[in-house]
C-alpha cells in the first residue's frame, strides 16, 4: 500500500513529502532529518495518535525522542493513504482541546459520517425496543445510561475500524542503539528493572528481542556462515567454519550488532496474520560490505512478505548499490522471463525488488529529494557517490601537486 | 565502419575527423574551445588530461572525432560524446569530462555531475550510430567516461550501475560502460 507522509516545520524538517513504498530508503547527512522522518512514520503508523480528543501523541513522540521537535503553531504532520483517507496533527489550528501539546487533530469526514450513521441506526433500534410492550417500564436514568454507553461503544468501534483502515501495518522501529544489546548480555534484565534512563526505543527493542529469542531458539545467519541459538537464558553463535560455540557477547562486533536484529525480525516476520512495517536505522552498522549486501538481501526477503514493508536509513553506498542490484534483477526478469533461473543464480528471486514498490530519498536542508532516476527506476546519481567523487578528485589533486614543477 | 562513417558524414574527410593510429600506445586530448579530440605527442602526456589507447598488437585503430567534427553542436539536439575509437569489431565511445583547467575548485563541477553528463552524451552518440546503421550486432561496444583518471576510488558504484542501465536500456547493442582513463585494443 502506498502511504504519504507530509511534514512541515518539525525538528530539522522544514517541508518534506515522502511516498512510502514496499521498500523505502533514506540517505543524508547526520542530523539532516532521515531518522526524524523514519521515526515519524513509525509514530503515526501506530494509529494511537488518532484518539479523537484525548491524544497519546505527546507520549508517542517522546518515546521516539522527537517530542521537542514540534514547533509551536507551525508544525504539520499529515499521513495520507492512496484511498484519500488522511490524518494529520497540526499546531497551526486552535489547540484549546489539547493545551499541553498544542496539537489539534483534524478528523476525517469519514469518521464523523460513520459515527453519526451508526449512532442513528443504533438509537433507532433502541427506541424500537423501548416502544415494545413490556411487563415493566425501564427507569429514565437507566435508559439515559444505556444511550451513553452505547454511544461510547459505537465511538470506540468506529475509531478502531478507522485506525485499522488508516494504519493497517503494525510498525516496529529498530534503533541504531541496538548495538549495545549484545555487549550488555545477561545484565540486560537488571538494567531494565533498574530503569537507568536508557532510550525507550532501545528498552522496547531489548524486550522484544528477549521474547523473540525464546520463540525462535535457533536461526542460521547465511552471510556469516554462522548459526544463532538460545539456550537457558543465553545467546550463542556457532561458526560453520570450526563448529565452535561462542557466547554472543564474545563474537565480532558485526555479529553482535546484527544477531538481535535478525532474531527479532525472523520472529516478527513469521506472523503472517498481521501486516507489519519494519523501520530500521542504519542496518549496515559494524558490518563488512559483503555482510551489508547479505543483510540487505535478507531484510528484503523477510520484511516484504505479504503486505509487510521495510524502511531503512543508511549511510552506506554498498546498501544503495545493492538496492540497484535487486531492482535490476527484477527488471531483467520482467524482460527475460525465459532466463529466470540464470537471474536467480545471480540474485536470489526472493530478494528481487519491483521498482514500482521502491523509493529512495536524500534528506537534508530541511527537505527531501528523490534519488531514483525516472528513466531507469534505479537509484541514480546521489550524494553518497558524490562524496566518493570528491575524495577521488582531492586525491588526484594531491598526486598532481606531488609532480608539480618546483 | 570507416566507409560507413565517411558515407554518412560526407564532410569528415575534408575536416579530418577520421584518423588511424597503429602505435602500441597513444594519447588523446579534448582541447577547450572549438577544436575536437586530437592525438597529443607522447612527451606531452598528462595522465589527468589525456586518454590513453593501448594497442600492443599495432592494430590500425581509428579515431573518429564526433563532437564538434562529425556532429556539430546544434541545439536543442542532445550533446554527443567527444569521440569513438574503433578497429574491426571493437568500438569504444569516449566522453572527456575532466576538471576544467585553471578554474578554482568552487567553479568546477564535481565528479558525480561530470559522470552523469558523460552518461547522457555517450548514450546519445551510441543511439545515433545505431540509427545511422554504423553499429551492428557484431560490434563489441564500450562506452567510457573519462573524468581525469581511472579507476575511480572509492567507486561511485550506484551511479555507475545506473548509467550502465540507462545506456543498456536505451540502445540495441550490448554496451560495457565504465569510468576509465584508457582503453585496450
Amino acid at each position: 500500500m502506498n502511504e504519504q507522509l507530509i511534514v512541515k516545520n518539525f525538528g530539522p524538517i522544514k517541508d518534506a513529502t515522502v511516498d512510502f513504498k514496499r521498500v523505502t530508503v533514506f540517505i543524508g547527512p547526520t542530523g539532516g532529518g532521515k531518522s526524524t522522518l523514519a521515526k515519524l512514520a513509525a509514530t503515526v503508523k501506530q494509529g494511537k495518535m488518532v484518539d479523537f480528543g484525548t491524544s497519546d501523541a505527546e507520549e508517542l513522540l517522546s518515546k521516539y525522542g522527537i517530542s521537542s521537535y514540534i514547533i509551536e503553531k507551525s508544525s504539520i504532520i499529515k499521513w495520507r493513504l492512496e484511498n484519500e483517507l488522511s490524518f494529520s496533527i497540526d499546531t497551526t489550528k486552535d489547540s484549546s482541546e489539547n493545551p499541553d501539546l498544542e496539537i489539534h487533530q483534524v478528523l476525517t469526514e469519514d469518521y464523523e459520517n460513520n459515527y453519526e450513521s451508526y449512532k442513528s441506526e443504533m438509537h433507532a433500534e433502541l427506541e424500537k425496543y423501548l416502544s415494545e410492550p413490556k411487563g415493566s417500564v425501564l427507569p429514565a436514568s437507566l435508559v439515559a445510561d444505556i444511550r451513553s454507553k452505547m454511544d461510547s461503544v459505537i465511538k470506540n468501534y468506529i475509531k478502531e475500524s478507522m485506525v485499522s483502515i488508516l494504519f493497517p501495518l503494525i510498525p516496529h522501529y529498530i534503533p541504531a542503539e541496538r548495538i549495545l544489546l549484545a555487549s550488555i548480555g545477561e545484565s540486560w534484565a537488571g538494567i531494565i528493572r533498574d530503569d537507568i534512563g536508557l532510550p525507550k526505543l532501545l528498552v522496547e527493542f531489548a524486550n522484544e528481542f528477549s521474547n523473540a529469542r525464546k520463540a525462535i531458539k535457533n536461526i542460521k545467519i547465511p552471510f556469516f556462515s554462522a548459526e544463532y541459538s538460545y539456550n537457558e537464558g543465553q545467546d550463542f553463535i556457532k561458526s560453520a567454519e570450526n563448529n565452535k560455540l561462542f557466547n554472543l557477547h564474545e563474537t565480532a562486533s558485526g555479529i553482535q550488532s546484527v544477531t538481535p536484529l535478525l532474531v527479532l525480525l525472523e520472529h516478527l516476520s513469521r506472523n503472517t496474520e498481521q501486516a507489519q512495517s519494519f523501520i530500521i536505522e542504519e542496518p549496515e552498522l559494524n558490518l563488512y560490505p559483503t555482510a551489508q549486501q547479505g543483510l540487505l538481501n535478507w531484510l528484503v526477503e523477510k520484511c516484504t512478505q505479504g503486505e509487510n514493508d521495510l524502511t531503512i536509513t543508511t549511510h552506506s553506498p554498498y546498501i544503495l548499490s545493492s538496492c540497484n542490484l535487486l531492482l535490476e534483477a527484477y527488471k531483467v526478469a520482467q524482460l527475460r522471463p525465459d532466463l529466470e533461473e540464470e537471474i536467480a543464480a545471480i540474485v536470489p528471486k526472493a530478494c528481487w525488488l519491483n521498482p514500482n514498490e521502491f523509493a529512495a530519498y536524500y534528506v537534508a536542508d530541511g527537505t527531501v529529494k528523490p534519488i531514483t532516476d525516472e528513466r531507469t527506476h534505479l537509484i541514480g546519481g546521489n550524494e553518497l557517490d558524490a562524496v566518493s567523487g570528491d575524495i577521488s578528485d582531492s586525491f588526484r589533486k594531491l598526486l598532481r601537486l606531488k609532480k608539480q614543477a618546483v | 565502419m570507416r566507409e560507413a562513417i565517411e558515407k554518412q558524414f560526407t564532410h569528415c574527410r575534408q575536416k579530418g575527423c577520421l584518423n588511424v593510429y597503429p602505435e602500441p600506445v597513444s594519447y588523446y586530448s579534448d582541447p577547450p574551445g572549438e577544436a575536437w579530440v586530437v592525438r597529443v605527442p607522447d612527451e606531452q602526456y598528462d595522465p589527468e588530461r589525456h586518454f590513453k589507447v593501448r594497442n600492443p598488437d599495432g592494430r590500425p585503430v581509428h579515431l573518429a572525432a564526433i563532437d564538434k567534427c562529425l556532429i556539430g553542436r546544434r541545439q536543442p539536439a542532445p550533446k554527443r560524446c567527444d569521440c569513438v575509437f574503433f578497429e574491426g569489431r571493437d568500438v569504444c565511445f569516449v566522453e572527456f569530462k575532466i576538471r576544467a583547467e585553471g578554474k578554482a575548485e568552487e567553479d568546477d563541477r564535481n565528479q558525480e555531475t561530470r559522470l552523469l553528463e558523460a552518461g547522457d552524451q555517450l548514450l546519445a552518440s551510441i543511439q545515433q550510430f545505431e540509427q545511422d546503421g554504423l553499429l551492428n550486432a557484431q560490434h563489441r561496444v564500450r562506452a567510457y567516461a573519462f573524468v581525469g583518471y581511472g579507476p575511480l576510488f572509492p567507486a561511485p558504484t550506484t551511479t555507475l550501475l545506473n548509467i550502465a542501465e540507462l545506456i543498456d536500456s536505451e540502445v540495441r547493442s550490448s554496451v560495457d560502460f565504465d569510468a576509465r582513463d584508457s582503453v585496450m585494443f
